[in-house]
């Protein structure tokens, strides 16, 4: 496993959830937030938990990352309505903070690779 | 025991040196990014009030089509490549979904379609309070993807999410391609033949269910679960004659193996081999399918059955070994259905069972009850039907010749067929063989590129290069006639909506909205603090009697009429009414005394219904 592999993912990830969090809360009107926001929206949560799975094949890891981004946002909102906690702020602190400890996760183990990938 | 083994046929394309003429590598991407240039000029130009009602191709001027049939040139040309070149075949297949589905964002100047600004509705409604109003609309009680759609729009910085919905298909046909690619390249070990299924998708999606939608994600989600399952989880069968590896370890093979055993050869020979994970990773992609199952029950009423009826053909024929997945699927359905949605449920529980068995009621009510309203629609109805029949009849060949070269596609044959199991039970509203369609298309789509790659050594190569222009020329004709042939009920103007927002900046909460018929870009804001009339079912109020009447029933308050260009064009496309006749209704409303006209211009009308104040109602 290169550098790339093993830090540019996680820092990617962290970098579009921080700044997708800074532009939200100061509410830049840019196209550039709409840019940064969207990738951050469709790719980041599901990317940072995919990767805990080490998979190889790159259009599989591209087809869940995105599938399991909008999924992980939906039931984060999901949740804070149905506990009657709604907020827009909540939803992208609650996103934001998913990703992250996919991210932290992703990280810890890749410092340890006991999850090696299987020819078996 | 003597091992009877089965000599299958190489199915892998090996085509004969090149072509006269041959281009570089980069040649057909090249001619695709040339013809996407004259797209781009030539597209918008096209005048949206010439259409007719054949749609948007009473009005694409002529280069839109020269640019259309040189990406299909340069996709045919690029896939009897001796050697296929995937990056080329990806950006061509990319330009193709651009052009297909981005055309109407380019050529309209508003977002199209009435249900995207009801979805809007939903969603605007979820972010300004919270809540899901299941008492106002069924489909707040599966309220996943208009919870998406209430976030998104914050979280990007734009006002909602009519801003970007215009390009949703192009989004979502992309998207579709991830898994799309993944379960085709499960399929066949031959890419060839993944590649040119994957395009034969994109000119078969004819029936506009990708708009911003729950159905277009959950395809998507749909599409993933097979992908998994079948990269992850499918069983080999065993070619020596036992239906699968691992199946019956002590059964020994009789006549019944005897028997199967040139379909399981032919079953073998056509799939590629699964992708080998370690348990650990397994059991990661077993917990996505468990989350996607989730949002997906949570997030559109049909998509589920369409889940549960694919993993039980997948289980059934032995081809999955996750089987646990199966009741997981039910019990997520059920669970979510029996707790979440009683308040939609404890009124239409009659209604959802009515059509159950009765599947003559439910085809005519798919297929006869659509071939109506102007001569013109009726040519787009049937161009749908064939277009349907059409990708059917070439993936039937597709089998039969794959057949006889030692193949048998039984996956994608069972997931063809298992979504018009669904007819059994419901009609949808008559949607439900459309909604079948949009799911088998990606299997079908397979079935129908096994006609012309199933082996070419024999056939010279510009043979296979005439039949897929030829093909695809056919399947784009018809694609742009089916899939854009209600668009001048469909398109929206600046001035539709400018009396829209008069309506909305007017009426107080609480007003009665009285619409001629459904289809009109309405209930984006606010939705539910209106009363609609005469409900959004299929109706139209031709005449000033019946407006009058719907208005003194709701004398007790504000009362508004909203007649838009929208309206007259959906009455006169799917009803048969003669043009000019939403023109003599607002005559009628300008010059009677009840009716006070509040907003004009030449798309749409706002009238307050004053009535009572006068005395003369």
């Amino acid at each position: 496993m290169n550098r790339w592999q093993r830090w540019g993912w996680p820092v990617l990830i962290l970098v579009s959830s921080l700044l997708t969090l800074a532009m939200y809360s100061l509410d830049v009107q840019s196209p550039v937030r709409t840019i940064i926001s969207t990738w951050f929206v469709i790719v980041c949560p599901g990317m940072a938990y995919v990767r805990l799975l080490n998979l190889r094949e790159k259009h599989i890891v591209w087809m869940l990352a995105v599938a399991l981004s909008i999924i992980l946002t939906t039931l984060v909102a999901m949740v804070l309505i149905y506990t009657g906690q709604w907020s827009l702020d909540r939803v992208a602190f609650g996103i934001t903070g998913v990703t992250l400890l996919g991210v932290l996760l992703d990280t810890l183990t890749r410092t340890k690779p006991i999850l090696e990938y299987s020819e078996a | 025991m003597r091992q009877r083994t089965y000599q299958v046929k190489q199915s892998q394309a090996h085509f004969p040196p090149s072509l006269p003429g041959n281009l570089p590598a980069y040649g057909e991407p090249l001619v695709a990014v040339i013809a996407l240039l004259l797209w781009l000029v030539y597209a918008p130009t096209a005048n949206i009030r010439d259409m007719n009602d054949l749609g948007l191709v009473s009005i694409l001027p002529l280069p839109v089509y020269v640019a259309m049939i040189l990406v299909i040139l340069a996709f045919a040309r690029a896939i009897v490549r001796r050697e296929i070149h995937p990056p080329s075949l990806a950006l061509i297949l990319l330009i193709s979904v651009f052009m297909l589905y981005g055309i109407t964002a380019l050529v309209e100047s508003e977002p199209r379609f009435a249900t995207n600004y009801v979805h809007e509705g939903f969603s605007e409604y979820i972010r300004r309070t919270g809540d899901l109003a299941t008492n106002l609309d069924a489909r707040f009680s599966w309220p996943g993807f208009f919870i998406f759609g209430a976030f998104l729009p914050a979280i990007i910085g734009v006002p909602s999410t009519l801003t970007f919905l215009a390009w949703a298909p192009v989004f979502f046909n992309i998207l579709y391609c991830l898994p799309l690619y993944a379960i085709y390249t499960s399929l066949t070990s031959d890419r060839r033949l993944a590649w040119l299924a994957l395009w034969f998708f994109c000119l078969g999606n004819w029936v506009g269910q990708d708009y911003w939608s729950p159905q277009a994600l959950n395809l998507f989600m749909f599409l993933v679960i097979v992908a998994i399952l079948l990269r992850f989880f499918r069983v080999v069968p065993n070619q020596s004659g036992s239906p699968a590896t691992g199946m019956h370890p002590l059964q020994q093979p009789g006549l019944l193996d005897r028997i199967t055993a040139p379909v399981v050869a032919r079953m073998r020979a056509a799939e590629a081999e699964p992708v080998r994970v370690a348990d650990w990773q397994r059991t990661g992609l077993a917990l996505c399918l468990v989350v996607i199952m989730f949002f997906i029950a949570s997030s559109h009423q049909l998509t589920p059955f369409f889940v549960i009826a694919a993993v039980t053909a997948l289980v059934g024929l032995n081809r999955v070994r996750l089987r646990t997945f199966l009741p997981i699927t039910l019990v997520l359905t059920a669970v979510w259905i029996s707790y979440m949605t009683v308040a939609f449920l404890s009124g239409h529980i009659h209604d959802l069972l009515a059509d159950f068995g009765s599947v003559g009621s439910v085809m005519s009510a798919n297929v006869g009850e659509r071939i109506r309203g102007s001569p013109e629609h009726q040519i787009v109805v049937y161009v749908r039907i064939l277009m349907t029949v059409a990708m059917g009849i070439v993936g039937v060949f597709g089998v039969i010749r794959r057949w006889f070269i030692g193949v048998v596609d039984i996956i994608p044959i069972a997931l063809s067929i298992t979504p018009f199991t669904m007819l059994v039970f419901q009609s949808y509203g008559g949607e439900l063989i459309l909604r079948g369609y949009f799911i088998a298309l990606p299997f079908m789509a397979f079935l129908a590129a096994g006609l012309f790659f199933a082996r070419q050594r024999s056939i010279p190569r510009f043979v296979h290069l005439a039949a897929l222009v030829v093909v695809g020329i056919g399947f784009l004709a018809g694609f742009f006639l089916a899939r854009y042939g209600n668009e001048r009920m469909d398109y929206v103007t600046e001035e539709e909506l400018e009396g829209i927002e008069y309506v909305y900046a007017t009426a107080p909460p609480g007003s009665a909205l009285i619409i001629i018929s459904p289809n009109l870009p309405l209930r984006y804001r606010n939705t539910e603090q209106y009363f609609y009339l005469p409900g959004l079912q299929e109706f139209y109020l031709a005449e000033i009697t019946g407006v009058r009447e719907l208005s003194q029933e709701q004398a007790d308050r504000d009362v508004f009429v909203i007649i838009t260009r929208t309206q007259k064009a959906y009455a006169e496309l799917f009803y048969g009414l003669q043009v000019g006749w939403g023109d003599q209704l607002e005559r009628q409303l300008l010059t009677a005394s009840d009716f006070q006209v509040l907003f004009q211009n030449r798309d749409a009308s706002v009238f307050r219904y004053i009535g009572d104040e006068r005395g003369l109602s």
